[in-house]
C-alpha cells in the first residue's frame, strides 16, 4: 500500500461503509434461500420458472446485490470525493503539495476497491454457504455441477465490477454538480438501468461480461474526465 | 533586495469581472505584511493565487522565487497557510490532524511543539469535533506553522480568538518573524492588531493595492482606523 493510500485511510473512517456492507450480507443470504425455496411452495406456478435452477436464483440475488453495492459506492463516493471537492474542504485538499491527479486517483481506487471487494466478499460467502447446503440438503432440483458453481462465481465477479462501474458514472454526475444529492440520485437511476439489463440475462450471469465491457467505455470516460476536472479546479 | 513574495501586474477575473486588478506588491524576507481590505476586496483570492489554488488571469506572482502557477507544489511545501474557515478531520485529535498534515508535506516537525505554541497542549486525544471556534482557529495556526515554513500566508488568523488568544498569536508571529526569519503575509479586520504586528501594511480596495505604508504613517495620520477609512472611502472628511 503506498503512502498516499495509507494517509487516505487514516483520515477516512471506513467503519460506516463496513457496517453497510455487512448489512447487505444477511439480506442477500436470506433472499437467496427464500427464492430457492419458492418453487417448493408453489410447484405449479409458471412465474417461478426462473427459480427452478441455481443459476437463475443466484442471478436474481446478484442483480439485487449489484443495486445495493452500486448505491454503497455512490454513498461512499459522495462522502469521500464529492464532499471533499466541494465547499471549504477542497482548500485543505489543495493545500497539500501533492499532484491533484494522485490524490483523486487514491480516492477513486479506495472507493472502487472497497466496493468491489466488499461485493466479492459478501457474495462469495453467500454463494459458499448456499452451495454447501445445496450439497447437503438441496432446495433446487437437479444435481449441483461444478460448472454451475464456477459460472456463479464468475457472475459474482462481473456483478461486483458492474456495481463499481455504475457507481463511478454516478460519481461523475455528482462531481460535475458538486452535489451529494446528485451523486445519490444518479446512483439510483444508473443502478436500476444496469440491474434491468442484468435481469435480461439472469440465467447466464457469466454473460454479464458483455454488459461490463459496454459499461467500461463510459466508466473510463468518466474516470478520465474526473481527473481533468480536478486538475482544472479553482477553489 | 530579494523579495520572498513578489507580485507584478496581477489580475484575476471571474466571468469577465475583475476581482483583482493590476496589483503589484513586494514583501521582503522576515517581514510581517498586513493586508487590509473590506469584505470581498479580493484578499482571499490574492492569497489563493499565491498558493497556486487559483490561476491569475494576467500578471505574475512568485513566492520564494517560485512561479505560483507552475511550481505550486514546491511553494506549498515551503509555505504554511490558513485560508478561509479552517477545516479538519473531525474524528481525529488535534495531534493526529497535525501528523497527517506533516505526512502529506513529507516534512519534519513536531506536532506537540506546534500545539504548545498555540496553547493547545492540553487538548489530549479529544476529537476536533469537540473543539470550540477559538480552539479550531488556534489549531489552524498550529497546522500552518508545524513544519516550520519559510513563509506564512494567513487569512484572518485571529478570527474568533479571545483577547488572550489574540495576544498569544501576536507574540507567536513576532517571534517567528524576528527569531526565525519567517516572512508573514496576513489579513485581518482587527486594525489595532495589524498595527501592532505588521512592519508594512497594504490596503486593497476594489481589486487594487491603493496604498502601502509603514505603521508609523498611521500614527502621523490620526491612527490606523482613520487612515484606513479615508483610503477605502469608508468615511468622507470635510
Amino acid at each position: 500500500m503506498n503512502k498516499l493510500t495509507a494517509l487516505e485511510l487514516r483520515r477516512t473512517s471506513l467503519r460506516p461503509y463496513r457496517i453497510a456492507a455487512l448489512s447487505i450480507f444477511p439480506v442477500m443470504l436470506g433472499l437467496l434461500y427464500l427464492l430457492a425455496s419458492l418453487p417448493g411452495w408453489e410447484p405449479y406456478s409458471s412465474d417461478v420458472d426462473v427459480l427452478l435452477d441455481r443459476s437463475g436464483v443466484t442471478g436474481i440475488v446478484f442483480v439485487l446485490g449489484t443495486f445495493a453495492f452500486s448505491m454503497l459506492f455512490a454513498a461512499m463516493a459522495a462522502k469521500c470525493v464529492v464532499e471533499e471537492y466541494s465547499g471549504k474542504r477542497v482548500v485543505l485538499l489543495f493545500s497539500y503539495p501533492v499532484a491533484r491527479r494522485k490524490i483523486l486517483g487514491v480516492k477513486l481506487r479506495l472507493v472502487f476497491g472497497f466496493t468491489v471487494l466488499s461485493a466479492l466478499e459478501c457474495g462469495g460467502v453467500v454463494l459458499s454457504i448456499f452451495f454447501l447446503t445445496e450439497c447437503l440438503f438441496p432446495l433446487c432440483s437437479g444435481d449441483l455441477e461444478i460448472g454451475t458453481v464456477v459460472l456463479a462465481f464468475l457472475g459474482l465477479l462481473w456483478s461486483a465490477l458492474l456495481a463499481g462501474t455504475a457507481g463511478l458514472v454516478a460519481l461523475w454526475f455528482g462531481f460535475r454538480r458538486k452535489s451529494v444529492t446528485a451523486t445519490l440520485t444518479a446512483g439510483v437511476i444508473l443502478s436500476l438501468l444496469v440491474c434491468q439489463a442484468m435481469s435480461a440475462m439472469v440465467r447466464m450471469p457469466a454473460a454479464w461480461l458483455i454488459l461490463l465491457a459496454a459499461a467500461a467505455v463510459p466508466g473510463a470516460f468518466c474516470a478520465l474526465d474526473l481527473f481533468r476536472m480536478a486538475e482544472g479546479m479553482e477553489v | 533586495m530579494d523579495y520572498v513574495i513578489s507580485v507584478k501586474g496581477l489580475t484575476k477575473s471571474f466571468q469577465g469581472r475583475e476581482v483583482i486588478r493590476d496589483c503589484t506588491m513586494n514583501i521582503g524576507k522576515g517581514s510581517i505584511y498586513g493586508f487590509l481590505g473590506e469584505n470581498g476586496a479580493g484578499k482571499t483570492t490574492f492569497f489563493k493565487i499565491l498558493l497556486g489554488m487559483m490561476k491569475p488571469t494576467a500578471g505574475e506572482a512568485n513566492v520564494l522565487g517560485l512561479d505560483c502557477v507552475r511550481q505550486s507544489p514546491e511553494i506549498l511545501r515551503r509555505t504554511g497557510s490558513l485560508i478561509e474557515t479552517p477545516v479538519f478531520y473531525e474524528h481525529l485529535s488535534a495531534r493526529e490532524n497535525l501528523e497527517i498534515h506533516l505526512d502529506y508535506l513529507e516534512a519534519e516537525g513536531k506536532a506537540e511543539e506546534a500545539l504548545e505554541l498555540v496553547g493547545l497542549r492540553e487538548t489530549g486525544e479529544r476529537p476536533v469535533s469537540e473543539f470550540s471556534l477559538g480552539m479550531r482557529q488556534r489549531l489552524a495556526v498550529a497546522r500552518a506553522v508545524v513544519h516550520r515554513p519559510e513563509v506564512l500566508i494567513l487569512d484572518e488568523p485571529v478570527n474568533g480568538l479571545d483577547p488572550a488568544g489574540i495576544h498569544q498569536m501576536r507574540e507567536l508571529f513576532l517571534h517567528l518573524s524576528r527569531e526565525e526569519g519567517t516572512t508573514i503575509l496576513l489579513s485581518s479586520h482587527i486594525l489595532h492588531e495589524v498595527e501592532q504586528t505588521a512592519s508594512r501594511v497594504g490596503i486593497l480596495a476594489h481589486g487594487r493595492v491603493i496604498a502601502e505604508v509603514d505603521p508609523e504613517a498611521f500614527r502621523k495620520n490620526g491612527g490606523m482606523e482613520e487612515y484606513y477609512l479615508k483610503m477605502t472611502g469608508g468615511i468622507r472628511r470635510e
